[in-house]
């Protein structure tokens, strides 16, 4: 029984020390630990809505601001790209009906089909700079189906699917038949159409031929023409069906747009129409590294580009319509849009800048404002196309790259600090 | 192995230290500061608690191998996930923590921390080259508390070669297959008192993966070791005065990019064009002086050390943005069909209307760690009780630079050459910890009951800034107090049973706020052993109760350079199983004993919570959900054949399909994960070793080996980027000379 005595202090001792173990652990930080760094130390949250409340409650009408980027905003947005969309298949068609039969009217249908996807890309600058809900799920899906960039856009890939479509089937293979739906998205959208309405080069960009390729640059220049509309058309027709899709899923009892008006009531995804507003808010971030970085660094050089790190014209986005400084108008006044909630209702015009003005960041507001201003302003003043202008002129080009990045430095800063928003992980990094 | 086997040795001892999947100590092994625990004689039954297994140098020298992961593919417990086929960055785990980098077992060699980092940066990145090493020690449940930081799994003690009494020397030189070869050698001797051993290896090949394009696949490794010791005798009390001084280097063709499953399946060995400049570039160097006294009741150990080691490791990050994990599991989706022909080097990195890039990413590292530890043991006879106390304290300090960049390269005409001028610094950081660990364990003896109670205390002061930030810095301190208590109840001369409880935990890293959890379980064992002298028979149960399972990103384990050293919380998860060890000869005439062993790990880890996390091996967990890469079931079994110079041996290890991850992929609201090989499996897979050897007496020994003898080529693992194969066969012969 000696043994007893000490085994029981044993296990007394033990169980104090399992059940209450001493721990403790406690820190102090500088100013920018706390807003991590997403890249070099991100945390991962139980909840993946990871809520980025206000410290202090905001007196400002968040939800009014949420619906009137909803309706007047992001809405109207999807549905005019839809009828550019559909006036863009119907041109195509026309044209290559008058292409298969040689009409005098050919060259003119041409022209305005080309017309019509000039239409319809401006259009899609806007909603590309609206990324948010469906035009996000499934690793951007609907989205690259109808533009893929900054992804995809080889022209081999496109000259291939051009023979498969005509012969309908893949690599002269009888088993695999030719389907749109099935073909990845760096080969359809508005970059396979404009290659193919756009280009005047009719051969093939491969370095290598298979079967079905083989033929191709002996064929005539209409037959090649009528082969690269009929694609076109058949194209047309699925973005389409995709922007349809993506009005789907926006539209409706449960689509996004319900989601984000009734944030904070039952059935919607957000708990309040805080996080409403910074999901919206996430699509502003495109003007960091899409606009910024990738459609105007990269062409300077400011990263490396398919000219090493020197000014390199062909690499602007739709190089081969040279339509980028369309694109980037767009880009900028949907951002406006955003920012200033001056969309396609005038009485109403509630926007982050309200917002700024309620959260005493008036300064910030007037600072983003000019700074919108000021970069639409230089983007004008470039001599004809961005492409141009980087042969011609690429400090004019700096400049309006200086200018957009006035606005990101605000964007980054002092515009999610003041309205508590969150800086999304894609753009934690400073390309700065 | 560079292993000398003793020429002298009885057959009976040889016969069975080859069978005994952990063939215990000899004698003359157990008191040298190299080890860091006595560990009984192999044909008496042990009486200590915990459970400790302890590699000799005649089992390491029965294969010769140079790859950790087959070391310990014969003692119970241990998982591993295999990843470039050489073991050059090893994934060892044991009781089914995460193997990835070994980054949740304590790794010593000679007694002290040798990861680069082991406070601020676990991941084992350095490994001591196996073959020099004279004995290999694992420790785990409560016998673990005593080597920290990381106490849940346990802990991995390697042990060198130690300065011999009289001189002596050897050399050993091998070559294989794909480019083998080996040159081991060391010498030692006694001048004035004063001892020495100065040791040299090299190691390399040219590698088994076949590039396109052609080029080397292998590394070269470069060990130097020398020690000098002085021995004293005061009295009643002996001391040993040592430095050891070491260098060691790599420079390895290794990279992180698999092959796609139809890419595996035609070619498993392949290895596409976009690796050819992968490179990695290392050194490290080590000084420790030791000193130890011992008396009768007392024995007391100091240990001073410092560690530098540099690293810079460029492999391949992305492919235009894009992860290559997300390229290689996807080609039906986007552009991937065309980045992966890049990555094969049949497209060019620059085509009319598109450029993509390689970004080929070198995370530059440098790391020291230093620090002065005691470790004493003492017996005494308190309250007519025998206590045997063991006690340590020690101060340590290691850090962590990241220097890394990133530069593109343009692949055309199937090779990658680099974009000058593309240079971009990505991290710049340094993480540093200081910490003051201590333990104290006392084992009582109460008749055939021996209780050991133990704590063991971790204070940390962390630090951690941002180069490119000022303003991004933390300094934490993180105590805790871990408690454990062991016994062993002797039943008889042959059998007893052992059990015991300890908490264990693994710290979070300086850059990881306060408030985030640390990893803490506790953990329980309970077995039996029984050893008559011919048969050794040990079965041990462990049962961990995690309050929060933590993992954390690195670029081997997740792939996504974005969420590189993040760290993840998996909240409550159990992890479970029953090892199980059988050795006994069978003796089939006066001249050949037929010694032979079985071991068998049964392991089943899970989560018991449901959440969401952006982990790349998790996603989104339900209650039950597996843990990923532990097989259920491994088994080895070991024979060999012997007479008195010759030597034939066989083993055999089989390990069940392990999961490539645990949850499934999920989309809520606006957010949502894609978990890549989410319902895959790392298939089972059978590997048979075989080595033989032929004594010639005073002109040395030759020996054969073939490693993966059936030539098993399945997919040891397809993180982070595609399907990588194991060692395919390698015959070896080899020659080794003793003097």
């Amino acid at each position: 029984m000696r043994v007893l005595k000490p085994l029981s202090a044993v296990a007394v001792a033990v169980s104090l020390l399992l059940s209450g173990c001493g721990e403790s652990s406690s820190s102090t930080t500088g100013s920018e630990f706390v807003n991590n760094d997403g890249s070099t130390n991100p945390t991962n949250p139980t909840n993946p809505t990871d809520p980025t409340t206000p410290t202090e409650p905001t007196t400002f009408d968040e939800a009014a601001l949420v619906a009137n980027l909803v309706n007047n905003v992001l809405s109207p947005a999807l549905t005019q790209f839809h009828s550019f969309a559909e006036a863009q298949q119907t041109q195509i068609g026309a044209y290559c009906s008058a292409a298969k039969a040689q009409a005098e009217n050919a060259d003119s249908l041409h022209e305005q089909a080309k017309n019509s996807w000039r239409a319809a890309m401006s259009s899609w600058q806007y909603v590309e700079l609206m990324q948010i809900g469906p035009l996000l799920t499934n690793g951007k899906e609907l989205k690259g189906n109808i533009y893929s960039w900054p992804a995809g856009g080889a022209l081999c890939s496109i000259d291939l699917d051009v023979v498969y479509h005509e012969a309908g089937i893949i690599n002269g293979n009888a088993s695999l038949p030719y389907d749109i739906k099935a073909r990845t998205s760096d080969r359809k959208g508005l970059i396979a159409i404009e290659h193919a309405l756009f280009n005047a080069n009719y051969d093939h960009n491969c370095t290598f031929e298979n079967d079905a390729l083989a033929p191709w640059n002996g064929r005539t220049v209409n037959e090649r023409k009528v082969a690269r509309c009929e694609f076109a058309h058949t194209v047309s027709g699925d973005i389409v069906d995709n922007s349809s899709e993506i009005l789907a899923r926006w539209q409706g009892d449960n689509g996004f747009a319900n989601q984000l008006l009734n944030a904070g009531g039952p059935g919607s995804s957000f708990d309040t129409p805080h996080l409403a507003l910074n999901e919206i808010s996430k699509a502003l971030f495109y003007m960091t590294e899409e606009l910024k970085d990738k459609k105007l660094g990269t062409p300077l050089g400011l990263f490396v580009n398919s000219c090493g790190f020197e000014s390199c014209p062909q690499d602007v986005e739709s190089d081969i319509s040279e339509h980028s400084k369309e694109n980037l108008l767009a880009n900028l006044r949907a951002f406006k849009q955003i920012f200033t909630g001056e969309g396609s209702n005038t009485e109403n015009t509630l926007g982050f800048d309200d917002f700024l003005d309620a959260e005493e960041g008036t300064e910030v507001k007037q600072r983003m404002l000019a700074g919108i201003e000021e970069a639409e302003a230089a983007l004008l003043a470039l001599d004809g196309s961005l492409k141009q202008a980087i042969t011609d002129d690429a400090a004019k080009v700096t400049e309006v790259h200086t200018k957009v990045k006035n606005v990101t430095d605000e964007l980054k800063n002092d515009f999610i600090n003041k309205l508590a928003l969150e800086l999304p992980q894609t753009s934690a990094g400073d390309n700065d | 192995m560079t292993k000398y086997p003793r020429m002298n040795k009885s057959l009976l001892a040889l016969a069975v230290a080859i069978a005994l999947p952990s063939a215990y100590a000899q004698d003359n092994d157990q008191d040298d500061i190299e080890h860091i625990q006595i560990i009984s004689h192999y044909d008496k039954l042990r009486t200590e608690a915990g459970s400790a297994t302890l590699l000799t140098e005649e089992k390491l020298g029965e294969y010769e191998y140079d790859d950790i992961h087959r070391v310990l593919s014969s003692v119970p417990g241990v998982n591993i996930r295999e990843e470039d086929g050489y073991g050059l960055r090893p994934n060892i785990g044991f009781r089914g923590v995460t193997p990835e980098r070994s980054k949740k077992i304590t790794i010593m060699e000679d007694g002290v921390l040798i990861g680069p980092a082991p406070y601020s940066a676990p991941a084992a990145y350095y490994f001591p080259q196996t073959t020099r090493m004279t004995a290999v020690e694992v420790f785990k449940g409560p016998a673990a508390i005593k080597h920290g930081p990381q106490t849940i799994a346990g802990a991995l003690n390697l042990v060198t070669r130690q300065v011999p009494e009289f001189t002596e020397g050897a050399i050993d030189v091998a070559a294989g297959g794909d480019g083998y070869t080996k040159a081991h050698g060391y010498y030692g001797s006694v001048v004035n008192n004063i001892g020495f051993l100065i040791e040299a290896v090299n190691v390399q090949a040219d590698g088994f993966k076949e590039l396109d394009g052609g080029g080397d696949t292998g590394f070269d490794k470069n060990d130097i070791l020398a020690k000098f010791n002085y021995r004293l005798k005061q009295g009643n009390f002996e001391h040993t005065f040592g430095l050891k001084l070491s260098y060691a280097d790599e420079i390895s063709d290794e990279t992180y990019l698999g092959l796609t499953e139809a890419d595996f399946a035609e070619n498993p060995y392949r290895r596409y064009a976009a690796t050819a400049p992968a490179n990695m570039d290392t050194q490290h160097q080590q000084v420790m002086f030791t000193h130890n006294v011992s008396g009768e009741n007392l024995n007391l150990t100091t240990r001073i050390y410092r560690n530098d080691y540099e690293r810079a490791w460029l492999k391949l990050n992305s492919i235009s943005g894009k992860s290559p994990q997300e390229v290689l599991y996807n080609l039906e989706s986007d552009n991937n069909q065309r980045l992966y022909e890049i990555l094969k080097g049949e497209q060019d990195s620059i085509v009319p209307g598109a450029t993509d890039f390689l970004t080929m990413g070198t995370n530059d590292r440098e790391y020291f760690s230093q620090g002065i530890q005691f470790d004493g043991d003492i017996t005494l006879n308190v309250f007519d009780l025998e206590h045997d106390v063991s006690f340590g304290v020690r101060f340590h300090e290691d850090e962590i630079e990241r220097k890394h960049f990133e530069e593109s390269y343009d692949m055309k005409s199937g090779v990658s050459t680099l974009v000058e001028g593309s240079k971009r610094f990505t991290t710049l950081n340094v993480e540093n910890t200081k910490a003051w660990s201590l333990y104290v364990e006392d084992q009582i003896k109460f008749d055939a009951l021996t209780i050991g109670v133990g704590v063991r205390g971790e204070l940390m002061d962390m630090h951690y800034h941002d180069n490119n930030n000022p303003n991004k810095w933390q300094d934490k301190t993180t105590r805790i107090w871990l408690p454990g208590v062991s016994g062993f109840y002797q039943l008889s001369d042959d059998a007893g049973i052992l059990f015991g409880v300890h908490r264990g935990f693994s710290p979070a890293s300086p850059a990881q706020p306060a408030e985030i959890e640390i990893e803490k379980s506790t953990n329980y064992e309970f077995g039996g052993r029984y050893n008559d002298g011919v048969t050794q028979f040990e079965v041990v149960s462990f049962f961990n109760d995690y309050s929060n399972l933590k993992e954390s990103c690195g670029q081997s384990n997740c792939g996504d350079i974005n969420q590189q050293d993040a760290e993840f919380n998996g909240g409550a998860a159990h992890v479970y199983g029953l090892e199980a060890q059988f050795s006994q000869r069978y003796p089939l005439n006066l001249q050949l004993d037929i010694p032979y062993g079985f071991v068998y790990t049964y392991t089943k880890g899970e989560f018991k919570n449901e959440r969401y996390t952006k982990f790349a091996q998790w996603g989104k967990v339900r209650s039950g959900d597996p843990l990923p890469y532990l097989p259920d079931h491994q088994v080895s079994f070991n024979i060999g054949l012997s007479s008195d110079n010759w030597r034939t041996s066989l083993a055999v290890k089989y390990v069940s399909s392990m999961e490539e991850a645990s949850g499934s992929s999920w989309d809520i609201g606006t957010d949502e994960f894609t978990l890549y090989l989410e319902g895959q499996e790392v298939p089972a897979s059978t590997t048979v070793d075989f080595s033989a050897s032929y004594d010639f007496d005073k002109y040395g020994q030759v020996y054969l080996k073939v490693d993966n003898l059936l030539d098993e080529d399945k997919i040891v693992s397809r993180r982070p980027y595609g399907a990588r194969p194991g060692k395919p066969r390698q015959f070896t012969i080899g020659y080794k000379y003793q003097f």
